[in-house]
C-alpha cells in the first residue's frame, strides 16, 4: 500500500464515528483506485497534488458532516471544536499570506528533520541483518606498547587464537581475493573474499537461497562458492537454479552452494564468498594485519571477558611468537560499531542540525501566531466579554494551530521524500545500508509526532495568551491591546532572538566544516589526479615472467595507440587507492643506509614501496626534484638504481646529499644495495586528509610483479577511456581479467564524498534556519512598524527627518540580531566541540569564521529590517492619524 | 406519492451543488459503485470535474439520508466488497426539478440576450 493511501487511511480518523463505519473502506478503496489510475509513476508534483487534493476534501467533508450531525440535534461532544475546526478553516483560507508562509515554516522543519531521521534510523537505529549481531566482534591487531590499532589480523594467529578461545566462538578470517569468472568471451574479476571455518556463524549470516558454507565444505577441499545478490542479479540473472551448478572460477570448478541475501555486505559488498584453507605462507605471514578477523561472544559472555581473553591469548602469541609478535595485542571491536562508528557522530550532528531548524520553524510559527493574534484581539476580547469560555477561545487558536500542523505535517512528508531522494542521490557510500534507506512506518510516526509537538509548542504560548484577553485595554485604547502590549512584544521579540541564535550556531557549525573543507582542498597532493585512469590488472597466472611481461607490454603498446591516451604508464600501486574499485597494493619494507652504523634489527626505518615504469612520474605529474628519472637502460642487466621521495631524503639526509647513497632493501642486510639517482616531490597516499610518508620507487624491469596498475593519461574524458583500456587488455591476452578501472578523481573522491556531505547538509540546514529567522525578524518588525504607525505620523507630522525614522527602526531590529548574534556565538563557542572530530585543521573556536559568520547574519538582519523601515518613512501622516 | 406531489416535495431540496447535481445525473443512467461515478462524471465533464472520495461520500451519505439514492444489490461478477447505489424514484424527480430550474434560467438569459436562442451568436 503507497504511503499516500496509508496517510489517507490515517486521516479517515477526523470523520465522525459513524460515518468511517458505513464508509471509511470504500472511500480508502477508491483512492487507490484513483491513485492507480495517475499511472506508475506520476511525479512527485502530480503526487503531491493528487493527495493534498484528497486530503483537503477529507478535511471539509468532515467539517460538513460535523455540522450536518450538530444541525440535527445529534449528541456530538466535539461538535463545539468541529466548529472551531470549521471556523479556522475559513479564517485560514481567508488568509492566504500568513497561511502559506506558516504552513511552508512548518513543512520545510518537519520535512528536512524526518528526512535525516530516516537516515539516522536507517543506518543507526534499525537492527543489523545478522543473527545476534550486537554479539559479535570485529579483531584487529595492535601494538601492545602503543596500542595503535593496524587494519586487521593475520591467519596463523588467528588459527592458534581459534583453538585457545572461551569466550570467544566461531573466531574466523576474511581475505580479500579475486576470482576470474569466464563470461561472453571475456574474462571478468569477481570481487571476492575468502573465509576461513566457522565466518558465517560468527557474523550470524544466512544465505537467502541455498546455504553458507559447513564444516564438510572445509574437510573436502573447498571447492564451493557463495555468492552475493547482487552477483547473482547481475551475472546470473537471478536464476534460482544456480544452486548446485558448477562455475569455472580461475580456472577451477566450484559448485554454488548459497547466494546471500541483498543486505548481507560483510567485510563488504564482494560478489563472492570461496572457503578459506590454511596456506602454507600462514605460518610465515604471522604479522600480516590485511584480514578482517571475527568472532562470536560464546553463550553468557560480555565483550569485556573476551577483550580480557583476547589479552591473554596474545600474551601467549607473543611469548610462542616473539620474532613477529613481539608487540601483539588484539582490540575486540562490537561489529555495530565497526560498521557505523565513524559516522555516528557526524549523523547525530546533522540531525542535532536539523533540530534547531525544527526549533526556529517552530518559533518562527509561534511569532506568526502572536502576531496574528494581536490583530485579532478586539475579536477576541469582544467575543470573550459577550461569554465565550476561556476554553472556548482556547479552542479556537488550538484548531488553527492544528490545521497548519497537519498542512504542514503533509507538506513536509512530501518535501521527505524529496530529501531521502536528495540523500541517496548524494551517494555517501561511507553511510553504511544507505541503499536501504526508504520512509517507512517508523519515518512517518516521527513526521506526525513533530507536527503534533510543533503544533502544541506554536500553538500554546498564542492560545494561552490569547484566551485571557485583557478586555479593557483591547477594546479601550485604538488597535493595540496585551499584544500590541510590551508584554506581547517582548515574547515575540525573546522568539526572535533565540532563532538568530540558533541560526548563527547552525551557520558557525557550517562555516567551520566549510572552511575545513576548503582547507583540505587547498592541500597539494603532489600529482595530478585530473583526466588520469588507472586500471589494476594482477598478471599472475602465466607460466613463466617472460609470458607475463609480453602481454603486459602488448597491452601497454595498445592502450598507447587508443586515440586520445597522451601518456601510459605502469605502477605496482597509485595514491589514492583503496580497497575498493583500486586494491591498495601496501608494501612497506624496512631498510637501511649503506655505510653508516645500522640500527638494532627491528628498529630500522620503514619506506613504501612502489615498482614503477620510466613514464609513471611523468603520467602522473608527480615532480622531478633532484636527479633523474628512470629509463629503458635501468633494466635488468643494469645497475639497481631508485628514486626516493622528499620525505625519505628530508628525514634521512642532508639538503642536497641523498643523490648517490645507497640503501639496502628488506631484512636481509647483505643483499646487494641500491643506489639513489633521483628524488621526486612527495604526494598524499590517501587522500587529501593523509600526510605524505616516506617512499622508495623500483623500476619494474628490475623488480618485477603481477600487481599492476597502468596509468592512463588522456586528452580529456579519461572515465571515456574504460571500456577502450579494458579491451586493450583483452586484445594482449583474452583471458587476462581486469581488476577494476576507474579514474584518479573518482579514487579521491571517495575521500571526500564523506566530508563533502557533511558540509552540504549542515551548509543547507544553516541557510534554511538563516532564511526563517530573517522572516522572523522581518515580520515582527513589519509588524511593529504597522503597529506604530500613527506614532510614525505624529513624527513625520512634527518634521521628523527620514534619517532619523529608518534609523529608529533599523535600531529596533539591530537590537534584537545583536542580542541574538551574541547569544548564538557563545552558544556555537561552547557547541562547536562536539565537531571537533569532522574538522581538518581549523580549531572549532576558528576566530576567522565567528567574526565572518557574524558579519553575514548581520548583514542579512539589516536587509529585513530595512524594507518595514523604507515603509515606515513612505508614512502619510495623514492617513496614520486618520486611522488612529 | 403521486407524480405532482413528488414533484413538490422536490422542490424542497433545489437547488443542489453540482458535485450532487453530478453525481444524480450519473446514477439516472445505471447503478454505479463510488469509482465508477467519479469516472462518469469526469469523462462526461471531459475531465473538468473531478471527485476525490472525500467529497463523493459526503455527498452519497447526504443523498441517501435524504432518501435520493439507495443502495443497490452488487451485480453478479463484480467484486462483492464494492457497493452500488441507484436513483430512487424521488431522487430521480429532484434532478429533473432542478434541471427544469436551470433551464429556465438558461430561457431567461436568453430572453435578456445574455445568451444566444438556440442555435445563434450572441448579440
Amino acid at each position: 500500500m503507497s504511503v499516500g493511501v496509508r496517510i489517507h487511511r490515517w486521516l479517515l480518523r477526523i470523520l465522525p464515528r459513524s460515518f468511517r463505519d458505513e464508509y471509511g473502506e470504500e472511500m480508502c478503496r477508491v483512492a487507490e483506485e484513483q491513485w492507480i489510475a495517475l499511472g506508475s509513476r506520476p511525479g512527485i508534483l502530480r503526487a503531491s497534488a493528487f493527495w493534498l487534493r484528497q486530503w483537503f476534501a477529507l478535511i471539509r467533508a468532515s467539517a460538513g458532516l460535523y455540522k450536518h450531525e450538530t444541525g440535527r440535534g445529534g449528541g456530538w461532544t466535539m461538535n463545539g471544536f468541529a466548529q472551531d475546526l470549521r471556523h479556522a478553516a475559513r479564517a485560514l483560507v481567508r488568509r492566504p499570506g500568513f497561511t502559506t508562509l506558516t504552513v511552508v515554516t512548518l513543512g520545510l522543519g518537519i520535512g528536512a528533520s524526518t528526512a535525516i531521521f530516516s537516515a539516522v534510523n536507517t543506518v543507526i537505529l534499525r537492527p543489523l541483518p545478522y543473527g545476534g549481531a550486537d554479539r559479535v566482534a570485529v579483531l584487529f591487531r595492535a601494538d601492545v606498547t602503543t596500542g595503535e590499532r593496524h587494519e586487521g589480523v593475520g591467519a596463523a594467529n588467528i588459527r592458534d587464537f581459534r583453538e585457545r578461545a572461551a569466550v570467544l566462538a566461531d573466531v574466523a578470517v576474511a581475505e580479500p581475493w579475486s576470482l576470474d569468472l569466464q563470461a561472453d568471451g571475456r574474462v571478468v574479476s569477481l570481487r571476492t573474499w575468502t573465509v576461513s571455518r566457522g565466518f558465517f556463524d560468527a557474523i550470524g549470516a544466512e544465505a537467502m537461497l541455498g546455504r553458507v558454507f559447513d564444516d564438510t565444505d572445509y574437510d573436502e577441499g573447498g571447492s564451493v562458492v557463495v555468492l552475493s545478490h547482487r552477483a547473482w542479479t547481475n551475472r546470473f540473472s537471478a536464476d534460482p537454479a544456480m544452486i548446485g551448478r558448477s562455475l569455472a572460477l580461475d580456472g577451477d570448478a566450484r559448485t554454488v552452494v548459497g547466494v546471500m541475501p541483498r543486505a548481507y555486505r560483510f567485510p563488504d559488498a564482494a560478489e563472492a564468498w570461496i572457503p578459506r584453507l590454511a596456506q602454507p605462507w600462514d605460518e610465515s605471514a604471522r604479522a600480516a594485519d590485511f584480514m578482517t578477523g571475527v568472532a562470536r561472544l560464546a553463550p553468557g559472555g560480555t565483550f569485556e571477558q573476551a577483550q580480557a581473553e583476547a589479552d591473554r591469548i596474545a600474551q601467549g602469541l607473543r611469548e610462542g611468537h616473539p620474532e613477529v609478535n613481539a608487540d601483539l595485542a588484539y582490540h575486540l571491536v562490537p561489529l555495530r560499531e565497526h560498521l557505523i562508528g565513524n559516522v555516528r557522530t557526524p549523523l547525530f550532528v546533522i540531525m542535532a542540525a536539523v533540530g534547531f531548524v525544527l526549533l526556529i520553524a517552530c518559533a518562527n510559527v509561534a511569532g506568526l501566531m502572536l502576531a496574528r493574534g494581536a490583530q485579532r484581539e478586539r475579536d477576541f476580547a469582544l467575543r470573550g466579554a459577550l461569554g465565550a469560555g476561556t476554553g472556548r477561545l482556547m479552542g479556537t487558536v488550538v484548531a488553527e494551530s492544528l490545521l497548519l500542523a497537519v498542512a504542514g505535517c503533509a507538506l513536509g512528508v512530501m518535501l521527505t521524500y524529496a530529501g531521502v531522494m536528495a540523500i541517496r542521490a548524494l551517494g555517501p557510500d561511507h553511510l553504511p545500508r544507505i541503499d536501504e534507506l526508504s520512509v517507512d512506518g517508523m519515518v512517518l510516526v516521527f513526521a506526525v509526532s513533530v507536527a503534533a509537538l510543533s503544533a502544541v509548542f506554536s500553538g500554546l504560548a498564542p492560545s494561552l495568551r490569547l484566551s485571557r484577553p485583557d478586555l479593557r485595554g483591547a477594546l479601550g485604547d485604538g488597535a493595540r491591546g496585551s499584544f500590541g502590549s510590551r508584554a506581547g512584544g517582548r515574547a515575540r521579540s525573546r522568539l526572535v532572538v533565540a532563532q538568530v541564535a540558533g541560526a548563527v550556531v547552525l551557520l558557525t557549525g557550517a562555516g567551520l566544516l566549510l572552511r575545513s573543507f576548503g582547507v583540505l582542498l587547498d592541500k597539494e597532493l603532489g600529482f595530478d589526479p585530473d583526466e588520469v585512469l588507472a586500471a589494476q590488472i594482477f598478471a599472475y597466472d602465466y607460466e613463466t615472467p617472460e609470458e607475463a611481461a609480453a602481454v603486459v607490454e602488448q597491452a601497454t603498446d595498445a592502450i598507447r595507440a587508443i586515440p586520445g591516451v597522451t601518456g601510459v604508464a605502469i605502477g605496482s600501486d597509485v595514491p589514492g587507492a583503496t580497497d575498493g574499485v583500486i586494491a591498495k597494493i601496501d608494501v612497506t619494507l624496512p631498510f637501511v643506509i649503506d655505510d653508516r652504523a645500522p640500527p638494532p634489527l627491528g628498529q630500522e626505518p620503514i619506506a613504501a614501496l612502489t615498482r614503477v615504469t620510466p613514464e609513471y612520474f611523468d603520467v602522473l605529474g608527480i615532480g622531478l626534484t633532484e636527479g633523474r628519472e628512470f629509463d629503458r637502460g635501468d633494466n635488468a642487466q643494469g645497475a639497481r638504481v631508485i628514486i626516493v621521495n622528499e620525505a625519505l631524503a628530508r628525514r634521512h639526509f642532508g639538503e642536497g646529499e641523498a643523490l648517490g647513497e645507497r640503501l639496502v632493501l628488506g631484512s636481509d642486510r647483505s643483499s646487494t644495495p641500491w643506489e639513489i639517482v633521483g628524488i621526486v616531490a612527495d604526494t598524499r597516499p590517501l587522500g587529501h586528509a593523509s600526510e605524505p610518508r616516506p617512499e622508495v620507487f623500483l623500476p619494474l624491469d628490475q623488480s618485477p610483479t603481477g600487481s599492476l596498475v597502468f596509468v592512463v593519461r588522456a586528452e580529456s574524458d579519461a572515465a571515456a577511456l574504460t571500456l577502450p583500456v579494458m579491451e586493450a587488455v583483452w586484445s594482449a591476452n583474452p583471458a587476462q581479467s581486469v581488476y577494476g578501472v576507474t579514474t584518479m578523481e573518482a579514487l579521491l573522491e571517495v575521500w571526500l564524498k564523506e566530508r563533502r556531505f557533511n558540509v552540504l547538509m549542515l551548509t543547507a540546514f544553516s541557510l534554511i534556519a538563516l532564511l526563517l529567522s530573517a522572516v522572523g525578524l522581518y515580520g515582527l518588525i513589519s509588524f511593529s512598524v504597522e503597529r506604530r504607525i500613527g506614532e510614525l505620523g505624529i513624527r513625520r507630522a512634527l518634521g521628523g527627518r527620514s534619517g532619523d525614522l529608518v534609523g529608529m527602526v533599523l535600531g529596533e531590529g539591530a537590537r534584537l540580531a545583536g542580542a541574538g548574534l551574541v547569544i548564538g556565538l557563545a552558544a556555537a563557542w561552547y557547541l562547536s566541540r562536539f565537531i571537533r572530530s569532522m574538522l581538518f585543521e581549523i580549531q572549532p573556536t576558528d576566530p576567522l569564521t565567528f567574526v565572518a559568520l557574524g558579519a553575514v547574519v548581520l548583514v542579512i538582519a539589516s536587509i529585513a529590517t530595512l524594507v518595514p523601515a523604507i515603509r515606515a518613512v513612505r508614512v502619510d501622516p495623514v492617513e496614520a492619524l486618520r486611522s488612529e | 406519492m403521486d407524480r405532482s406531489a413528488l414533484l413538490r416535495a422536490a422542490q424542497g431540496h433545489l437547488p443542489l451543488t453540482h458535485v450532487v447535481y453530478h453525481v444524480l445525473l450519473s446514477l439516472s443512467g445505471a447503478p454505479r459503485h463510488g469509482y465508477g461515478i467519479i469516472k462518469d462524471v469526469e469523462e462526461r465533464t471531459h475531465g473538468r470535474l473531478e471527485l476525490e472520495a472525500g467529497t463523493l461520500y459526503a455527498a452519497i451519505k447526504r443523498l441517501r439520508d435524504e432518501g435520493l439514492i439507495e443502495e443497490r444489490e452488487t451485480p453478479g461478477g463484480e467484486d462483492a466488497r464494492r457497493r452500488y447505489y441507484g436513483l430512487t424514484d424521488f431522487g430521480l424527480a429532484v434532478l429533473q426539478a432542478e434541471s427544469m430550474r436551470l433551464e429556465e434560467l438558461v430561457e431567461l438569459a436568453r430572453g435578456a440576450r445574455i445568451l444566444p436562442a438556440e442555435g445563434g451568436r450572441p448579440a
